[in-house]
């Protein structure tokens, strides 16, 4: 059964154009979620920010940035200014300089002013695309004592969450709505069209941890009742539905038997 | 006069505390997402219809703050609205 897998994985992956004739390279732990946004840092004279998203899932949920801080779910389409994250929103929201991180460790501010070019070493630790910048916090060291996942960053994310290892916080002082805890949604099994694949056992427990229900409900999924939305794995490695995440982000659509847990009907 | 200004100061005071009309009335409307899947329809409709009376008001804001709060705004919005469509279809 896992060479099924393999080869369907491989099939579908081969069937996602390529954005260009070079040989796709998989990102190495530390590069899986690596975004690139350059709405306007190249007019501005700076090089494209690269946001890793290992830090930051770490400690916040998918649902606080992406909601609460209305950040959009494609790279570049948010629409970032330099102007929005000095006055607060955005990345600035946290990084502002004043808002303290674990211990009593101040997080950097954002694009908080004009630098001379000799100042500018702070701005490059986004705007990092085609440099050499050290960051400062280590994958290696940082995802030490995390569970670990087979693709992706190799980590299992929902089992540090589970575990307790990571604590993400969905809640932003200043930002975030005090809202209820979310009444969750039944688990449900979707089934596959390929005869002899494994059933698919969604989680809207798993799901809701990180993301709530608005970061997901139209948008993404415009179904809330099992079959309303009908979809394809071709459609998710073209980074629809569940590829919305789960290709770049998230475990990665390779780790078949993390969907397809269910006997075979 | 001084009891004028002393109501003056607290007004002032209580407002900034609160923070704009507009955020208050965001905040109460879009506080309900978790709950959209048990609320009654009658509620959310009046939810949406609560969004399309802000959404205006979100418009006129300078850019930044009108980038987030109208995209937040309209995840709210558009979650009630599917609830309720999908609610109708299954009746």
């Amino acid at each position: 059964m896992p060479s099924l897998f393999l080869l369907l994985a491989a099939l579908l992956a081969a069937d996602v154009p390529a954005q260009s004739s070079a040989k796709l390279r998989r990102p190495l732990p530390d590069e899986f979620g690596r975004v690139v946004i350059d709405n306007h840092s190249g007019k501005a004279g700076f090089a494209p920010v690269v946001f890793d998203h290992w830090l930051h899932r770490a400690k916040f949920t998918c649902r606080l940035c992406h909601v609460d801080l209305g950040m959009a779910m494609k790279a570049g389409g948010t629409d970032i200014k330099a102007a929005d994250n000095i006055k607060g929103f955005y990345c600035g929201a946290c990084h502002d300089g004043r808002r303290i991180a674990e211990g009593d460790r101040k997080i950097f501010a954002s694009c908080d002013k004009p630098l001379a070019h000799e100042h500018r070493a702070v701005c490059f630790r986004c705007h990092s695309e085609g440099r050499e910048v050290k960051p400062e916090v280590d994958f290696s060291t940082f995802t030490r004592a995390f569970p670990r996942g087979r693709f992706g960053n190799g980590i299992d994310w929902e089992k540090a969450e589970e575990l307790g290892v990571i604590q993400p916080s969905n809640f932003l002082e200043g930002v975030s709505i005090a809202r209820k805890p979310l009444t969750v949604q039944n688990d449900f099994e979707l089934f596959p069209r390929l005869q002899g694949m494994p059933g698919i056992l969604f989680s809207h427990k798993k799901h809701t941890v990180w993301n709530g229900c608005e970061l997901c409900h139209p948008e993404i999924f415009v179904g809330v009742r099992r079959g309303v939305s009908k979809y394809t794995m071709v459609e998710n490695f073209e980074g629809k539905f569940c590829g919305t995440c789960h290709l770049k982000v998230a475990f990665p659509l390779l780790d078949c038997q993390r969907c397809h847990s269910e006997p075979v009907q | 006069m001084r009891a004028g200004l002393l109501l003056a100061t607290v007004l002032v005071v209580q407002g900034a505390r609160a923070g704009p009309a507009w955020k208050t009335e965001f905040e109460e409307v879009c506080a309900k997402t978790p709950d959209s899947m048990v609320l009654p329809l009658e509620e959310l409709r009046l939810l949406v219809a609560r969004c399309d009376k802000l959404a205006p008001l979100l418009d006129a804001l300078e850019e930044s703050e009108r980038k987030v709060y109208s995209r937040r705004l309209q995840a709210c919005r558009a979650l009630y609205a599917f609830v309720i469509e999908t609610r109708e279809k299954e009746k």
